[in-house]
C-alpha cells in the first residue's frame, strides 16, 4: 500500500478525528467551555507529531489548520443559534481541520477527495448552525454545489486513473495520445473540483453565500483553512508532470475571479458580504500565482500565508457581531473597542494590499513575475482588479480609526478569547509587515 | 551618513508618542511630541548636502525573496536629500501651524498620527532605491492622503472625496505596479532602469508611458485632475502639506528621478509636455470659475504642476525640479494663509463671504501677497520667477508653440492669483467702498495666534529667496540631471513673463472691483469624476446580478464553466 501522506500528518488527522468522534458520542452533555477545552487539547496534541515530521510542509499545514480551528472554537459559541450546538460545532471544526490537513498534504487522489469532502461537509453543517433562515438556505446551496464539485473531481479521478492506472497524482505520464488527453481532461476536472473549495470562478457561488451568512468564526475558519488547503492541493496538481497545460487555465480563472469579485464587492454595503466577495478575489490572486508555474510557486504560498493571517485577524476582530448586518452606519453606532478596531483596520489594510502591509508584498510577489510568465494583458487585468480592491477595503477605515477613540464606553461586548486572538494575529501581521521574508521562508520550505 | 538613509523612520517615534497621548511643552497640546520628527528629517537632508555629498546606498538582501530583486533598497543622493529638506521643512511648518489650527478638535491626536504616517511614507518614496520600495512609499502616501481627506467624518462628502483621491491614485499605483512587473530585473536600482528595459516587449517607450501615467495620477494631470479639487474637503494644513507641496509633487519627482528612461522615449516626452501645458491652461480657467477659496488654490496647484510636467516633456528635468522646490514654499504659504483666513472666518470657505479681510488680518494679507506674487512670478524678488523662467526658456527652445502657450498662461496665473487675493483681501463694494468694515465680521473674526503666524514666516522667506539658490541647486544635482542651464536674474523673457503675471494680477483688481468682489467666469467642463463613478457603479451592479440567489443558475454556471474549460483544453487552445 502506498503511503499517501506522511505518517506524521496522518497521525494528526487521526487524533483530530478521534477527538471529534469522541465529543459527538460522549454520553455526558458537555458545557460550552468544556467542549472548547477538549477541542483545544485535541488541537495541541495533533500538532505534536507534526513537529517531528521529516516532510517540511507537514508542520506549517498542521499548524495553520489547528490554529484556525482553535480560534474558531474559541469564538464560535457567541454566534450559535442554540447553546446546545457547542459540542457539535467543536466536533465539526475538528473534522474540518482534519479534512484540510488531508487535502493539503496528500498526493493520492482518493485521499484528496476524502479531504475535500470532509472539509466542505463540515463547513456546510457549520453554516447551518448560524442564526436565521438564511443560514439554512446558504448551507443547502453550499451542500448541493459541493456535491457538483465532488462529482467533477470524481470524474477527473476516473479519467486520470484510466489513463495512468494509478490513483497517485505523481504517476508516470501515459504513453499514447488518447491516454494523455484523458489525463489532461482529468487534471482539468480535478482542478475545477478543488476550485469550489478555493471559491474561484465558475465555482464560487456556494462559498459566497456561506461566507456571508455563516457564523463569523465559521466564515473565518472556511476562508483560512479551506483556502490554504485547497491552494496547496491546487499547487500540487498544477506542478505535476504535464500539468503545464493547466497554467493558462489557472491564470484565466484567477484573473476572471479577481475582476468579477472586485467589481461585485464595490457594490456591497455590508462588511461581511464585501469580505465574501473579496475572498473570491484573493483566491483569484492565489490561482493566478499558481498558474505562473515554477516562477509563481513560492509567491503563491507566500500569498496564501499572508492572506490567511489577515483574514483571520479580520474575523477575530468581528467575532460576536453575527446576525445583524455590519455596515458603516452600524460601525459608527456601535464601534468596536480600540484593540479590535485596530485589528480590523490592520487586517483590511493587508487584504487591500496597501503598503507596507504583508498583503502588498504578496500582491507584488504574484504580479511581478506575471508579466513575463502569463503575458502583459493578464497581468494588466489582474493588477487593475488588485488596485481597485482598495476602494472597498478602505471605505470603513476612517470610521474604524475615528471610532476607536471613544469606543471604551460604547463598544459592543467583546467575545472572550477574541482579544487574545486579535493580539496574536495582529502581531503576526505586523511581524510579516516588517519581515516578509519570514513568510517566504515558509514558502521556500514548501517549495522543496 | 548611512544613518540618514533611514530618515523615513524619523517621524515614527513621534507617531508612537502622540498615539500614546504624550505631549511636550507648556500647552500640553496633542501632537506636540510629533514636531521634532520632520525637523530631524530636514536636518538629515541638510547635513548630507553640507557634507561630501557621496551617495549612500543601503541594501538588505533577501528581504522579499519572491521578487527577482529581493533587496530592500534605500538611496540617499542629491535629489533625495533636497526632497528631504523640502518635505521636512514644509512639514515642520505645517505641524506647528496645526498645533493651533486643530486646537479643540477631538481628533487632534489622530490627525498628528496620520501626519506622521504621511511624512514617513513620503520619505520612503523619496529614499526608495528600487521600484519595490518606491512603490511602497508611493501607495502609502495615497493611503495617508485618503485618511486625512476623510478626517472629518461628521462633514458631508469627505469620504467620497477621499475615495475619489484613492481611485485616481489607484490608477497610478497600477501603472507603477506594472512598471515593476515589466522590468523585474531593473528593480534593483532606479538608475539602471534604461538598461533593464532592453529586451522587453514595448521596451523603454512602454515603461515611460507607465511612469507618466503613474505621475499623472499622483500629480492630478490630464484626465486624472479631478481628485485634487475634491481633496480640499480635508483640513487646510493637509491641503498645504500633501495637496500642494509634497505628495502631488511626487509625480514630478518620479519623472525627474527616471529622466534617463524618459529620454529614451521622445514621443512620450512630447506627450508629457502637451499634457502639462494643456493642464496648466485649463486649470487656470477652472480656477477662475471657483467660488470656494481652497478649490481655487487647488486648481492653481494643478496648473503649476502642469508647468513642471511640461518642463519634463521639454527635456528639462532640472527646471521641473527647481520649480517643485520653489512651488512647495509659496503654495504651502498660500494654503496656510488661506487656512488662517478660514479659521478667522469660523470655517467659511466661500469667496463671496470672505471679502474685506485686509483690516482683520493684516499680517496674513501681506504674507498672502508675497505668496501670490511668487505664484505670478514677479521678477528678481520672488522665487517663482526664477524657476518659471527656466521652464519657459526650455519650452521656447524645445517646442516653441507650447512654450508660447505657457508664456501666455502666465497672464492667466496672475489673473487667478489676483482674483483670489483681491477677492479675500480687497475692498468689497458693499462694505469698504462705503468707508466701513463689514459689520458682521468685525467682531466675529478670530485673531490668529502666534503659532498660526510664525510658521508662515519661513515659507514667505523661501518664496522670496529660494530663486537665488538656483545655481547652487543646479551644481548639486549636476551628477544626476546633467549640466544645469544658466539661470538669469534678468532677461527679456523674465521681463515679459513678469509683466504678464503682474498684468494679470492687477487686471484681477479691476475685475474684482467691477464685480463687487464676486468676479468669476462661468463653470465649464464635463463632470468627469461623476461619469466615472456612475460607470463604476453600473459595472458593480451588473457583476452582482450573477449572484442572484437561484441555485439552478449557480449549477448552470458551474456546468457551463466546466464544459467551456474542457473544450478549451481539449481543442488545444490552452
Amino acid at each position: 500500500m502506498d503511503v499517501f501522506f506522511t505518517q506524521h500528518s496522518l497521525l494528526a488527522v487521526v487524533i483530530l478525528t478521534i477527538a471529534a468522534v469522541t465529543l459527538l458520542v460522549c454520553p455526558v452533555r458537555l458545557a460550552k467551555s468544556m467542549a472548547a477545552g477538549a477541542g483545544t487539547l485535541a488541537c495541541a496534541v495533533a500538532t505534536l507529531p507534526a513537529i517531528f515530521a521529516p516532510s517540511s510542509e507537514t508542520l506549517p499545514v498542521v499548524l495553520v489548520c489547528t490554529i484556525a480551528a482553535l480560534a474558531s472554537m474559541l469564538l464560535l459559541p457567541s454566534d450559535l443559534e442554540r447553546d446546545d450546538d457547542a459540542v457539535e460545532s467543536t466536533s465539526l471544526i475538528l473534522l474540518g481541520a482534519a479534512g484540510g490537513i488531508v487535502l493539503a498534504t496528500t498526493t493520492n487522489l482518493l485521499s484528496m477527495m476524502l479531504g475535500l469532502e470532509t472539509l466542505s461537509l463540515s463547513a456546510a453543517v457549520l453554516t447551518a448552525l448560524g442564526r436565521g433562515p438564511r443560514a439554512l438556505e446558504a448551507s443547502f446551496k453550499f451542500f448541493v454545489l459541493g456535491a457538483v464539485s465532488v462529482a467533477t473531481m470524481v470524474y477527473g479521478m476516473a479519467l486520470i486513473t484510466c489513463a495512468t492506472g494509478s490513483l497517485d497524482l505523481g504517476a508516470p505520464l501515459p504513453v499514447t495520445d488518447l491516454e494523455r488527453h484523458l489525463r489532461t481532461a482529468g487534471l482539468v476536472l480535478l482542478v475545477l473540483g478543488i476550485a469550489f473549495e478555493l471559491a474561484i470562478v465558475p465555482m464560487q457561488f456556494g462559498a459566497l453565500g456561506a461566507y456571508t451568512v455563516a457564523p463569523t468564526a465559521v466564515a473565518g475558519f472556511a476562508m483560512t483553512t479551506s483556502k490554504l488547503a485547497a491552494g496547496l492541493a491546487m499547487l500540487k496538481v498544477a506542478n505535476v508532470a504535464g500539468g503545464e497545460v493547466l497554467h493558462p487555465i489557472l491564470v484565466a480563472l484567477g484573473t476572471l475571479s479577481i475582476l468579477w469579485a472586485t467589481f461585485a464587492a464595490l457594490a456591497q454595503v455590508e462588511l461581511r458580504a464585501m469580505l465574501a466577495y473579496s475572498a473570491v478575489a484573493h483566491a483569484g490572486f492565489l490561482t493566478f500565482g499558481i498558474g505562473l508555474g515554477e516562477v509563481g510557486r513560492q509567491a503563491a504560498v507566500f500569498y496564501a500565508v499572508t492572506y490567511v493571517a489577515a483574514v483571520a485577524l479580520v474575523f477575530a476582530s468581528l467575532a460576536g457581531r453575527s446576525g445583524a448586518p455590519i455596515t458603516l452606519a452600524s460601525l459608527r453606532a456601535q464601534p468596536l473597542d480600540r484593540l479590535r478596531s485596530a485589528g480590523l483596520a490592520l487586517g483590511l489594510l493587508s487584504l487591500a494590499g496597501v503598503p507596507p502591509s504583508p498583503g502588498f508584498w504578496a500582491k507584488l510577489g504574484v504580479l511581478v513575475p506575471g508579466w513575463s510568465a502569463a503575458g502583459p494583458w493578464w497581468t494588466i487585468l489582474a493588477t487593475t482588479g488588485g488596485v481597485l480592491g482598495a476602494l472597498y477595503y478602505l471605505r470603513p477605515l476612517p470610521d474604524l480609526l475615528a471610532g476607536a477613540r471613544d469606543a471604551a464606553t460604547t463598544s459592543t461586548a467583546a467575545v472572550p478569547g477574541s482579544r487574545f486572538a486579535v493580539t496574536v494575529l495582529a502581531s503576526v501581521v505586523l511581524l510579516l509587515t516588517a519581515m516578509p521574508f519570514l513568510a517566504t521562508q515558509l514558502a521556500a520550505i514548501t517549495n522543496r | 551618513m548611512t544613518f540618514f538613509a533611514w530618515a523615513f523612520l524619523f517621524t515614527l517615534p513621534g507617531l508612537l508618542l502622540t498615539a500614546l497621548g504624550v505631549t511636550v511643552g507648556k500647552g500640553k497640546r496633542p501632537g506636540s511630541a510629533s514636531v521634532a520628527g520632520p525637523v530631524l528629517v530636514a536636518l538629515a537632508g541638510l547635513v548630507w548636502l553640507c557634507g561630501s555629498q557621496v551617495p549612500v546606498v543601503v541594501r538588505i538582501a533577501d528581504w522579499l525573496p519572491v521578487l527577482s530583486d529581493s533587496a530592500f533598497s534605500l538611496r540617499l543622493d542629491a535629489l533625495s536629500a533636497v526632497m528631504l529638506v523640502v518635505v521636512g521643512l514644509v512639514s515642520a511648518c505645517v505641524y506647528v501651524y496645526s498645533l493651533s489650527y486643530m486646537r479643540g478638535d477631538p481628533g487632534q491626536r489622530r490627525f498628528f498620527v496620520y501626519l506622521d504616517f504621511f511624512v514617513a511614507a513620503m520619505n520612503l518614496l523619496v529614499l526608495g532605491g528600487n521600484l519595490a520600495v518606491l512603490l511602497a512609499g508611493w501607495a502609502s502616501v495615497g493611503l495617508a492622503s485618503f485618511l486625512l481627506i476623510a478626517f472629518w467624518r461628521d462633514r458631508e462628502h469627505t469620504l467620497s472625496a477621499g475615495l475619489q483621491a484613492l481611485g485616481a491614485n489607484a490608477v497610478g499605483d497600477a501603472a507603477l505596479f506594472l512598471a515593476a512587473a515589466m522590468v523585474p530585473a531593473g528593480m534593483g536600482d532606479l538608475t539602471t532602469l534604461p538598461s533593464a528595459t532592453q529586451g522587453f516587449p514595448g521596451g523603454a517607450t512602454l515603461l515611460a508611458w507607465l511612469l507618466v501615467v503613474a505621475a499623472c495620477a499622483k500629480s492630478a494631470q490630464g484626465l486624472l485632475y479631478f481628485w485634487l479639487p475634491s481633496a480640499m474637503a480635508g483640513p487646510t494644513p493637509v491641503s498645504a502639506l500633501i495637496h500642494a507641496a509634497t505628495m502631488v509633487a511626487a509625480g514630478v519627482y518620479l519623472l525627474v528621478r527616471t529622466a534617463g528612461t524618459l529620454a529614451l522615449a521622445p514621443s512620450v516626452l512630447e506627450t508629457t509636455a502637451w499634457i502639462g501645458a494643456v493642464t496648466a491652461v485649463l486649470s487656470g480657467f477652472a480656477s477662475l470659475a471657483q467660488t470656494n477659496y481652497k478649490r481655487g488654490l487647488a486648481y492653481s496647484t494643478c496648473g503649476q504642476l502642469g508647468f513642471m510636467f511640461a518642463a519634463v516633456g521639454f527635456g528639462a528635468p532640472f527646471a521641473a525640479f527647481f520649480h517643485l522646490v520653489t512651488h512647495a514654499s509659496f503654495k504651502a504659504l498660500l494654503f496656510l494663509c488661506a487656512g488662517a483666513v478660514i479659521h478667522a472666518a469660523h470655517g467659511e470657505e466661500e469667496l463671496s463671504k470672505l471679502g474685506g479681510m485686509r483690516h482683520k488680518l493684516p499680517q496674513v494679507r501681506w504674507l498672502t501677497l508675497i505668496g501670490s506674487l511668487a505664484l505670478c512670478g514677479l521678477p528678481l524678488v520672488t522665487a517663482g520667477a526664477y524657476s518659471k523662467d527656466l521652464i519657459l526658456e526650455a519650452g521656447l527652445h524645445a517646442m516653441p508653440a507650447l512654450g508660447w502657450l505657457l508664456v501666455g498662461s502666465v497672464f492667466l496665473t496672475g489673473l487667478y492669483a489676483g482674483r483670489l487675493y483681491f477677492g479675500v483681501f480687497g475692498a468689497t463694494s458693499e462694505h469698504e467702498s462705503a468707508g466701513r468694515a463689514p459689520a458682521d465680521q468685525a467682531h466675529a473674526v478670530h485673531a490668529p495666534d502666534r503659532l498660526l503666524i510664525a510658521p508662515l514666516l519661513p515659507l514667505a522667506l523661501g518664496a522670496i529667496v529660494l530663486g537665488w539658490f538656483g545655481s547652487s541647486l543646479g551644481s548639486t544635482l549636476q551628477p544626476l540631471l546633467g549640466t544645469p542651464p544658466e539661470i538669469h536674474a534678468v532677461s527679456k523673457l523674465t521681463w515679459l513673463a513678469g509683466a504678464l503675471g503682474l498684468g494679470g494680477f492687477l487686471t484681477a483688481r479691476l475685475w474684482q472691483s467691477a464685480q463687487r468682489g464676486n468676479a468669476r467666469i462661468p463653470a465649464f467642463g464635463v463632470p468627469f469624476a461623476d461619469l466615472l463613478a456612475s460607470l463604476g457603479r453600473a459595472i458593480a451592479a451588473a457583476s452582482t446580478l450573477l449572484h442572484s440567489g437561484r441555485l439552478s443558475s449557480y449549477v448552470f454556471a458551474a456546468v457551463l464553466g466546466i464544459g467551456t474549460l474542457l473544450l478549451w483544453t481539449m481543442t488545444g487552445r490552452a
